[in-house]
C-alpha cells in the first residue's frame, strides 16, 4: 500500500493508503484543492525514497508555488518533472504519443523502485481530444503503469466535462475520491467521499474536509 | 377599497431584493471560505462585496436628501460606489475570462478600453459631485446654452455611465463564451447578464416619469438583476445534494 501522505485519509482507507498497483482519480470542481492530495502523495513518496513522477500542464515553478501554499515541503527532495517548462522532460498537451513513450521510458528506468505518478493533465487532455481517444490512451497507460510497483493519482475537473465522460473516467480508475461542495440548508459544505477503492473497504459516508498547516483535516459529516 | 399598486410594488420589491442580497452575501462568504484557488476566492469576494454595496444603495434609496448641496452629494455617494464597484468587478471578470480563454484573446479590445473607460467614469463622477454641490438658480425664459447643458447634465451623465457599463456587460458575455472553464463561463455570463439587466432597468425607465409602468419595469428588472448576481455566485462550483441513504 502507498500512504496518501495524509494520516486522516489513510485512516479512511483502512490505515494503509492507496492499494498497490492502482490508479486513483480525484474528482472535484476547480478551486477546491484537489491538487493538494497529489502534493501530499508526492511528498510522502519522496520521504519514503520512492521515485515520484509529476506530470503537469503547468510549469514546474508554478506547481512549486502552489505546493508552498499548502505547506508541503518540496525543498529537500523534488519529484521528476514532466512539465510545460522547467522540468526534466517537456510536456506537450497535444502530443499523446510523446507522453505515452516518455512515461513508459521513465517507468522502465526506475523499475527497481516503488513509483508514484501524479498528474493534473487529464482535464486538458479531455478538452483537446476525443474522449474515446483518451479512454484508449489511459487504458494502455494504466496497463504499463501496473507492470511496475507503482500507483498513479490523477485529478480531473468536475463541471468542465460532460457527465458521461466523467462517468467513463470513473469506471476506468481503481479508486475514485470525490471532493465536492454540498448544500445543507443555507450553508455550503466542502465534503469528501470515497466513491470506490479497489481491494479496500473504505469508510462510507461524507467527510467534512479542510486544509490545515499539517495536511488535511477530515471529520465525519453528521447532518 | 382601492389598492395603491405603485406603493405596493415599491415596498415589496426592495424587501425581496434585500432578502436575495442577504442570502447571496452569506453564500458568497461560504464559498469564499471553501475555495483554495485565488481566482475562485476573488470571484466570491467580489460578488459578496457587490451585493453589500447594492444593499447599502437599496437602504439609502429610502432616505430623502435635498436636490443640491453637500447633503445631496453625500446621498449620492452609494450610487457612485455601486457604479464603480460594478465596473471594477466587470473589469476583473473580463480579465479572468480572458485568462481562462485558451487563446487569451483580447475580448472586444478590453485591454485598450478599460483605462479610458475608467477615466470617463471617474471624470463623470467628479463632474456630478461638483454640479451637485452647487445650488443652481432656476433658469430664465431664454437661458444661455451652458445653463441648459448643465441642467441636462444628469441625463448626459446617465447615458455615459450606461454606455460604459453596457460595453463592460457585453465584454463579459463575449468573454464568458470564450472561457475554457465551464464554471467560470457560467458565472461570468450571469454577471454580464445581471449588469445588462441593471443598465436596461435605467434606460427602459427613462420615458416614464413615474407610475405603475415605471415601478414594474424598474423594480422588476432590479430584482431579476440581483437574482442573476446570486446565481452567478452559486455557479462558481457545482453544488450537490447529500444522499440521504448514505448519511
Amino acid at each position: 500500500m502507498a500512504s496518501t501522505g495524509l494520516s486522516s485519509l489513510d485512516q479512511l482507507l483502512g490505515n494503509d493508503g492507496y492499494p498497490d498497483r492502482s490508479t486513483i482519480l480525484v474528482i472535484g470542481p476547480p478551486g477546491i484543492g484537489k491538487e493538494a492530495l497529489g502534493y501530499w502523495f508526492t511528498h510522502s513518496g519522496l520521504v519514503q525514497n520512492d521515485f515520484c513522477l509529476y506530470t503537469t500542464r503547468l510549469s514546474a515553478r508554478e506547481v512549486l508555488q502552489d505546493v508552498k501554499a499548502f505547506n508541503v515541503d518540496f525543498t529537500q527532495r523534488v519529484p521528476f518533472w514532466f512539465s510545460s517548462s522547467g522540468g526534466q522532460v517537456k510536456f506537450d498537451v497535444n502530443d499523446l504519443a510523446s507522453l505515452s513513450y516518455n512515461t513508459k521510458d521513465i517507468l522502465k528506468k526506475n523499475s527497481n523502485r516503488r513509483i508514484r505518478v501524479v498528474t493534473d493533465v487529464l482535464s486538458s487532455l479531455l478538452m483537446l481530444n476525443q474522449p474515446d481517444t483518451i479512454y484508449k490512451f489511459l487504458t494502455q497507460l494504466f496497463a504499463d503503469v501496473k507492470q511496475y510497483d507503482s500507483v498513479l493519482l490523477a485529478t480531473v475537473e468536475e463541471g468542465m466535462h460532460p457527465p458521461n465522460v466523467l462517468a467513463a473516467m470513473q469506471q476506468l480508475f481503481d479508486g475514485v475520491i470525490e471532493l465536492r461542495l454540498y448544500e445543507e440548508g443555507l450553508r455550503v459544505l466542502p465534503l469528501l467521499r470515497i466513491r470506490k477503492m479497489r481491494g479496500v473497504m473504505p469508510q462510507p459516508g461524507y467527510y467534512n474536509f479542510s486544509f490545515t498547516k499539517t495536511g488535511m483535516e477530515l471529520n465525519a459529516y453528521v447532518r | 377599497m382601492s389598492i395603491d399598486f405603485v406603493a405596493l410594488v415599491n415596498v415589496v420589491a426592495p424587501v425581496v431584493t434585500a432578502a436575495i442580497l442577504l442570502l447571496g452575501m452569506y453564500r458568497a462568504l461560504e464559498m469564499r471560505r471553501v475555495f483554495v484557488n485565488s481566482v475562485y476566492r476573488s470571484r466570491a469576494t467580489w460578488s459578496g462585496f457587490l451585493m453589500l454595496i447594492i444593499l447599502i444603495q437599496v437602504i439609502n434609496s429610502f432616505v430623502s436628501y435635498p436636490n443640491s448641496g453637500i447633503l445631496s452629494v453625500i446621498g449620492s455617494l452609494p450610487v457612485f460606489a455601486l457604479l464603480l464597484t460594478i465596473f471594477a468587478f466587470s473589469d476583473r471578470s473580463v480579465l479572468v475570462a480572458m485568462e481562462t480563454d485558451f487563446f487569451h484573446r483580447n475580448t472586444l479590445g478590453w485591454l485598450r478600453v478599460r483605462w479610458p473607460a475608467t477615466i470617463v467614469l471617474v471624470i463623470s463622477f467628479l463632474v456630478a459631485i461638483a454640479i451637485g454641490s452647487f445650488n443652481l438658480p432656476s433658469l430664465p425664459a431664454q437661458p444661455p446654452l451652458w445653463e441648459v447643458l448643465v441642467e441636462n447634465l444628469a441625463m448626459i451623465w446617465f447615458v455615459v455611465i450606461a454606455i460604459v457599463l453596457a460595453y463592460a456587460a457585453v465584454a463579459l458575455i463575449v468573454g464568458a463564451r470564450r472561457s475554457a472553464d465551464r464554471n467560470l463561463r457560467r458565472s461570468v455570463l450571469l454577471i454580464g447578464l445581471a449588469i445588462l439587466t441593471l443598465v436596461l432597468s435605467i434606460v427602459l425607465t427613462i420615458p416614464f416619469s413615474g407610475g405603475l409602468p415605471y415601478a414594474i419595469i424598474y423594480q422588476g428588472s432590479t430584482v431579476i438583476g440581483i437574482y442573476l448576481i446570486y446565481r452567478s455566485v452559486m455557479s462558481l462550483s457545482p453544488i450537490g445534494r447529500i444522499e440521504k441513504q448514505i448519511v
